[in-house]
C-alpha cells in the first residue's frame, strides 16, 4: 500500500471517533503545553535575572578593588593597569560625601566621580535625559529630586550648585564648588547620589581612588587580566562570575519544572497508550477484515503506528502553541498587575524555538512507542480469530 | 479433454485444541476444483465446510495434508505471498458483508486495490465501474451501516472482483438476508460464473441452492460425504477460464472488463 493510502487510512480512523481522538490529543497537548510553559518560565527568569545583572555592570568589566589599605589606586597605577595585555579602558571611581543645592532647596548626597566611560562600563541607563558628555554636566539619581521635592523629569537641564567635600592626603577637609547642568536622571529613588565628571576640580595626582574598572576587549580575556591586576596585589572581581554561579542555578531550576512537564507527559502517553489500545480491540474486526482481502501485515502495523504519529504530532505541535501563548498570556497578565501597583513590566518567559522544536520531537518519540505495542499486536491479529471478535 | 485442475485440497486434516481437547474438524479431505467451475461444498453446520473454505482462502494452515494451487503448496509459501494470494487471486464474500465502516462503498470495493499499491484514481474509478454494475452507483460515497443487508452483499461482492480474481469464494453469502435480497445474490453470483467464467466456491447449508453449481461436494463430520455432478463444465467455459487466467497476470493493468 503506498504511504499517503496508509495516512488517509489512518486519518480517517481518527476522524472514525473524533470525540476520543479529541480527547487524547488534548491530554498530549497538555503536557507538552506544561513542558513548554515551565520551560518558558525557566529560561524567562533566567534571562531576566541576567539582564538584572548585566544592568549593573557589562561583561568585559573587572571591578577592582585594593586588596589592603596599603595599596592605593593612584594615577600610576591606572596607567599601569591600562598596559596590561588586552585591556580595553581604566574607569577609576572616587566617592565623597557632598551636597545639591537646586534654588534654595539643598540635600546630601554621595559623590561619584567618574570619568564619562565610566557610566557606560557600568551599563548605567538614565530615566530621563542622557549621561553627561560634557565636563560641566552631572548626572543625578531620582532619590535626589525627591529629597529636593521635584519631579525627576523637572530637574533635567536645571542649573544646579554642587559641593563636594574630599580630604587631601594629610585628612584636611577641602570644600569645592560648581555649577552644574544636570544631564539625566538615573531610576533609584531609594538613594541619593550623583555622579560628577572627573575633569573637575577633586582630583588631584595623588588622588587615591575607590575603584576602578577594568574593561577587556572581549570575556576571554576576562580570565588573563584578572590574573594580572591581582598579582599587583588587587582584588578583581567580574559579573562572568555572578553570571555562571546564575547558569548552574537556573539549570536546577530548569531540570526541576521540567521534571513537572515530564510527569504531565507521560500520564498523557499512558492515556495515549490506553486509547490506542482501546482502538485496537474496536478494530479488532476491521483488522481482520483488511487482512482477510489480503492487507499485510506490516501495513496494518503501519496504520497504527501512523496513527499515533498523527495523535502525538498534532497533540505536541498543539501543545507547543497553547504552552507559548499561554506563556505570553500569563505574562500579559501579570505585566498589567504589575503597572497597577507601579511596577515595571518584565518578559518573564522566554521560548527558544530549538527547545520548543526538541520538546515536539520528544512528544512525536513518546508517541511512537506508544504505538509500538498496539501496532504491534495489531499485526500479530489472526485474520480468522480478529474476524470472529464481537 | 482433460479438465484442469485450479485447487486441489489433497489429505488435508484439520485438527483444533480447545481447552486441551482436540477437536477433529476435517479429516482427509481430497477435493479439486476445475477451472471454471460452480463447485458447492454442502452440509449441515459444523460439518467443516467453512473450515474447508477458509483453508482454501489461504486464512488456516491445514494440520495436515497440502493445498495445492495451480500445482503449488499455497501453504509452503510465504506469508507474504499467500496474503498476495487472497488479495488478487481470489475474491471472498462472507457471510457478515465485513465491511469497513469508516470508510465509504467506493473506498470498501477499491481497498484490495489499494493494498496493492494502485493510484487513487485509477482504483476509483474502477470500483465505481464495478459498482455501476451491480446497480450501487448511486451510494458510492454512502457508509455501509447506510445500505441494506442485500445492498452491502452486493458491495462485497464487487469488492470481491476488485483486483479481477479467477476464483470467488463465498461463504453463506446469503445467511444473512432476507429471500429477496438473498435470490439477488444468488443471481450475481451465478452470472458471475455463467457470463463472467469465474470459478466459484460456495458453502451453503441451504438445500434450496443445490441447482446452482456444476457440482456439490457433500460434507459430513469433516469428511466428504459423496459428491454429486450436476453437469459437467463445458469446454468453452473451461477455456475462456484460461485464456482469462492469462490476462490476470497483469491485473491492475485491466481496466476494462467485460
Amino acid at each position: 500500500m503506498k504511504f499517503y493510502d496508509i495516512i488517509a487510512l489512518s486519518w480517517k480512523n481518527l476522524m472514525a471517533n473524533k470525540m476520543r481522538s479529541l480527547l487524547t490529543i488534548t491530554g498530549i497537548s497538555v503536557g507538552i503545553a506544561t513542558i513548554v510553559f515551565l520551560v518558558s518560565l525557566g529560561y524567562g527568569l533566567q534571562a531576566l535575572s541576567i539582564r538584572k545583572i548585566t544592568a549593573i555592570s557589562s561583561l568585559t568589566t573587572l571591578d577592582v578593588t585594593p586588596a589592603q589599605d596599603s595599596i592605593e589606586i593612584t594615577d600610576s597605577v591606572l596607567k599601569d593597569f591600562a598596559k596590561i595585555d588586552k585591556v580595553e579602558k581604566v574607569s577609576p571611581l572616587l566617592s565623597f560625601a557632598g551636597q545639591v543645592t537646586d534654588a534654595d532647596k539643598k540635600t546630601d548626597v554621595v559623590a561619584y566621580v567618574v570619568d564619562k566611560d565610566y557610566l557606560g562600563l557600568q551599563g548605567s541607563k538614565t530615566e530621563f535625559g542622557g549621561l553627561f558628555t560634557k565636563d560641566d554636566q552631572i548626572v543625578l539619581s531620582s532619590g535626589v529630586a525627591k529629597a529636593l521635592s521635584l519631579e525627576a523629569q523637572d530637574l533635567v537641564s536645571n542649573k544646579i550648585t554642587f559641593t563636594g567635600y574630599t580630604a587631601d592626603k594629610d585628612g584636611t577637609l577641602i570644600k569645592n564648588e560648581g555649577e552644574y547642568t544636570v544631564a539625566g536622571i538615573i531610576d533609584d529613588t531609594s538613594s541619593a547620589f550623583a555622579y560628577v565628571p572627573i575633569s573637575s576640580n577633586f582630583v588631584t595626582a595623588s588622588t587615591a581612588y575607590n575603584s576602578v574598572k577594568v574593561k577587556v576587549t572581549d570575556t576571554n580575556a576576562l580570565a588573563s587580566v584578572k590574573e594580572a591586576v591581582q598579582s599587583k596585589g588587587f582584588k578583581a572581581s567580574s559579573i562572568a562570575d555572578t553570571i555562571s554561579q546564575v547558569y548552574q542555578i537556573f539549570s536546577i531550576i530548569q531540570i526541576v519544572l521540567a521534571s513537572f512537564g515530564i510527569i504531565a507527559l507521560f500520564v498523557a502517553a499512558i492515556g495515549m497508550f490506553n486509547t490506542m489500545t482501546i482502538a485496537l480491540l474496536e478494530r479488532t474486526r476491521d483488522i481482520g477484515i483488511m487482512k482477510a482481502i489480503g492487507v499485510r501485515n506490516s501495513t496494518v502495523r503501519a496504520i497504527f503506528l501512523t496513527e499515533s504519529f498523527m495523535i502525538s504530532f498534532l497533540g505536541g505541535f498543539c501543545g507547543a502553541l497553547s504552552g507559548i501563548l499561554f506563556a505570553q498570556f500569563i505574562n500579559w497578565v501579570i505585566n498589567i498587575l504589575a503597572k497597577s501597583v507601579g511596577g515595571q513590566a518584565e518578559k518573564l518567559f522566554y521560548t527558544p524555538m530549538p527547545i520548543v522544536l526538541a520538546i515536539v520531537v520528544f512528544s512525536l518519540v513518546v508517541g511512537v512507542i506508544t504505538g509500538f505495542y498496539p501496532a504491534k499486536r495489531a499485526s500479530k491479529l489472526n485474520p480468522l480469530e480478529a474476524l470472529r471478535y464481537e | 479433454m482433460a479438465k484442469s485442475i485450479v485447487i486441489e485440497a489433497k489429505k488435508v486434516s484439520k485438527t483444533f485444541k480447545l481447552q486441551g481437547q482436540e477437536i477433529q474438524v476435517l479429516k482427509d479431505i481430497n477435493v479439486s476444483v476445475h477451472s471454471g467451475e460452480y463447485v458447492m461444498f454442502y452440509g449441515a453446520s459444523g460439518c467443516g465446510k467453512s473450515t474447508l473454505l477458509n483453508v482454501i482462502c489461504g486464512l488456516e494452515p491445514p494440520t495436515e495434508g497440502e493445498l495445492i494451487v495451480r500445482g503449488e503448496s499455497l501453504y509452503g509459501k510465504s506469508q507474504h505471498d499467500i496474503t498476495e494470494y487472497r488479495r488478487s487471486k481470489i475474491g471472498i464474500v462472507f457471510q457478515q458483508f465485513n465491511l469497513l465502516k469508516s470508510l465509504t462503498i467506493q473506498e470498501n470495493v477499491a481497498l484490495p486495490l489499494a493494498a496493492g499499491g494502485e493510484n487513487f484514481k485509477r482504483r476509483m474509478d474502477r470500483a465505481a465501474h464495478l459498482l455501476e454494475m451491480v446497480g450501487l452507483t448511486k451510494f458510492l460515497r454512502r457508509r455501509p451501516p447506510e445500505l441494506s443487508g442485500g445492498q452491502q452483499q452486493r458491495v462485497a461482492i464487487t469488492r470481491a472482483l476488485a483486483t479481477n480474481p479467477w476464483i470467488i469464494v463465498c461463504d453463506e453469502p446469503t445467511g444473512n438476508l432476507d429471500s429477496r435480497s438473498a435470490d439477488e445474490v444468488m443471481a450475481i453470483i451465478e452470472r458471475l460464473n455463467s457470463k463472467s467464467k469465474r470459478t466459484v466456491l460456495m458453502v451453503t447449508h441451504n438445500p434450496e441452492y443445490l441447482h446452482f453449481p456444476n457440482r456439490i461436494v457433500y460434507l459430513k463430520d469433516g469428511q466428504v460425504d459423496k459428491e454429486v455432478t450436476n453437469r459437467e463444465v463445458t469446454a468453452e467455459a473451461e477455456k475462456t477460464n484460461e485464456k482469462l487466467d492469462l490476462d490476470l497476470r497483469d491485473l491492475l493493468r485491466d481496466k476494462e472488463e467485460k
